[in-house]
């Protein structure tokens, strides 16, 4: 498994499974059986459906939880780091890429509607489904790259900041 | 269960990505060496899983807690490993790294060294069973030669007297 491919892909690893979770939650979240039970599977079955050396494939699970940890229970006693400005922007971002959501749908609909339509409109559904694909490229980024950001930098705090306690071994 | 995997694209920007992170961890790290593989290393799966003795390695820093830790101090890293029984309660589990937060992990070892997850696939007969043990290293070593001499060979051979056909690795 990987949370960096960029790396994974460097070095030559034979097969790999990308995760868009955390270094430290690459099966999912503590005391979430069933969602580390689904990750798993899925990562043995992608070992199973590789068939071309150096493959790397992404698994569609998307790391949604903010603040980063909940009441965490380790051997110090720093509580880590909990920024709002993160848990705000990861809330804001989920309901944003609902919306874009189902704005691709209402499109899709109506482009359906269109292509159906007597007498047609020449052009219109075809316009409409180019537009709701478009609106499904917005979902991926804002449920990719930009949550991706979000939990780098949500990450890389966390791990600075516990280290720094001294407490975090 | 139906996955939708996506074929992830190594392209020229994921490239510069990687260089752009190893010209930081040298500035940041003496004596870190770039090293990849020359070629890709493959071993088709050529059995259902359900016939598959799995075994589980991480670069997590996981070991027992009667073991000894992982060296954390040391700028240099830590090439060793640690031998986990695969019938370890998670509960006797330490995690001892400081490049990632394991804060879950601390609770749980599961959400990142996912033990108790694979007993139950094997006693669901999902896979054929676990091998013996399960390996652990702590994967900061910014020059991984020794780790390449001497713990790669050894493990590699251990998972393979053990009857591993398939070797799960997760990431710290």
């Amino acid at each position: 498994m990987t949370a960096q491919p960029h790396i994974t892909g460097s070095v030559g690893a034979p097969r790999a499974a990308y995760l868009r979770y955390p270094a430290g939650n690459q099966l999912g979240e503590a005391g979430k059986p069933q969602q580390q039970r689904a990750i798993i599977t899925a990562v043995l079955e992608a070992a199973r459906q590789i068939d071309a050396p150096g493959s790397i494939i992404e698994l569609p699970f998307r790391w949604r939880r903010f603040p980063i940890q909940e009441e965490p229970k380790f051997s110090g006693e720093s509580q880590g780091p909990r920024h709002p400005q993160v848990e705000a922007i990861g809330e804001s971002l989920d309901q944003l890429a609902g919306l874009a959501k189902d704005y691709q749908s209402y499109l899709e609909k109506r482009a359906a509607d269109a292509a159906a339509a007597e007498p047609p409109v020449q052009g219109l559904g075809r316009t409409l489904a180019a537009q709701a694909e478009r609106a499904g490229h917005l979902v991926e980024i804002l449920d990719g790259e930009v949550l991706d950001q979000l939990r780098d930098i949500a990450n890389a705090i966390a791990t600075l900041e516990l280290r720094a306690s001294g407490k975090f071994v | 269960m139906a996955i939708e995997y996506t074929d992830w694209v190594f392209d020229e920007s994921e490239k510069a990505k990687y260089q752009t992170w190893m010209d930081r961890i040298k500035t940041g790290h003496t004596g870190t060496q770039d090293v990849r593989n020359e070629r890709i290393n493959w071993t088709p799966l050529n059995k259902p899983l359900s016939q598959c003795t799995v075994s589980l390695f991480t670069t997590g820093g996981v070991h027992l807690g009667s073991d000894k830790p992982f060296d954390v101090a040391s700028a240099h890293g830590d090439w060793t490993f640690r031998q986990i029984p695969t019938d370890t309660d998670t509960s006797r589990l330490s995690v001892t790294h400081t490049h990632y937060n394991h804060v879950d992990a601390d609770r749980d070892v599961n959400c990142m060294f996912p033990l108790d997850r694979l007993r139950e696939l094997a006693d669901q007969g999902v896979i054929g069973g676990i091998a013996p043990n399960a390996y652990s290293i702590m994967g900061f070593n910014p020059d991984p030669a020794r780790l390449i001499e001497e713990t790669a060979p050894e493990l590699a051979r251990r998972f393979q007297e053990e009857g591993a056909d398939l070797v799960l690795m997760t990431c710290g």
